[in-house]
């Protein structure tokens, strides 16, 4: 009985110290913040900072944005950013160009949070 | 510690368009949009990259609302067309007309 209870003890310092990583933007090794600063060279407006996570894949990296539940990949941390940043702007033009009647919950929530960070020069 | 969990691949993600009839829009290299209609209703999409790794589609459950396991029977063929719109009406993700 006396393992059992410092083995649960050992866990919940465990939960404890992988929950103030990830509310560091640490998370799991491998894993890390990176923010958006600009879309340069594409006419585009960042209107406040968009924040990406990066992370080690089975080959290669993902990157995610999660507010707009947008996420592609690369096969380095730099081509999985870029390619994020790309696809974002794909997405934000796509949903843009269709008619709002036209659009269900899910692509008019991610519309408007893209128009809440983005905005066309 | 890399995420582990099946494997998603272009052809999958090719796959998954034609079953769901994605209707695919060019996009700034390296993607191609792959965008999921009901009716006339816009539900979901999700970018094809095009590279010459054939790997890289973790993000595929999480832009059409399926665990990781559900995304691999709808790549694979157990999961139908008609199963994927019952999951997502019940995500109420199907804006129903009244």
């Amino acid at each position: 009985m006396a393992k059992e209870i410092t083995d649960l003890k050992r866990l919940e310092d465990r939960i404890v110290d992988l929950s103030a990583r990830i509310e560091r933007g640490i998370g799991a090794k491998g894993a890390k913040i990176v923010p958006v600063q600009t879309f340069a060279p594409e006419p585009y407006t960042l209107l406040k900072p968009m924040s990406v996570l990066l992370e080690d894949s089975e080959d290669g990296y993902l990157a995610s944005f999660f507010d707009a539940n947008i996420g592609t990949s690369g096969e380095t941390e730099q081509e999985a950013f870029e390619n994020l940043k790309s696809l974002v702007l794909d997405l934000f033009d796509s949903l843009s160009r269709e008619a709002p009647e036209r659009l269900g919950p899910e692509p008019a929530r991610q519309l408007a949070v893209l128009r809440s960070f983005i905005r066309a020069a | 510690m890399p995420r582990r969990g099946p494997l998603f691949t272009t052809a999958d993600a090719e796959r998954i368009a034609d079953k769901l009839e994605a209707v695919i829009e060019q996009g700034r290299r390296p993607h191609a949009l792959a965008i999921v209609y009901h009716g006339e209703q816009r539900i979901a999409h999700f970018g094809i990259r095009r590279g010459s790794r054939d790997h890289g589609y973790g993000h595929l459950p999480s832009a059409l609302h399926l665990s990781p396991h559900h995304t691999r029977r709808l790549a694979d063929c157990p999961m139908s067309y008609d199963e994927w719109i019952s999951v997502m009406r019940e995500k109420r993700l199907i804006a129903e007309e009244n």
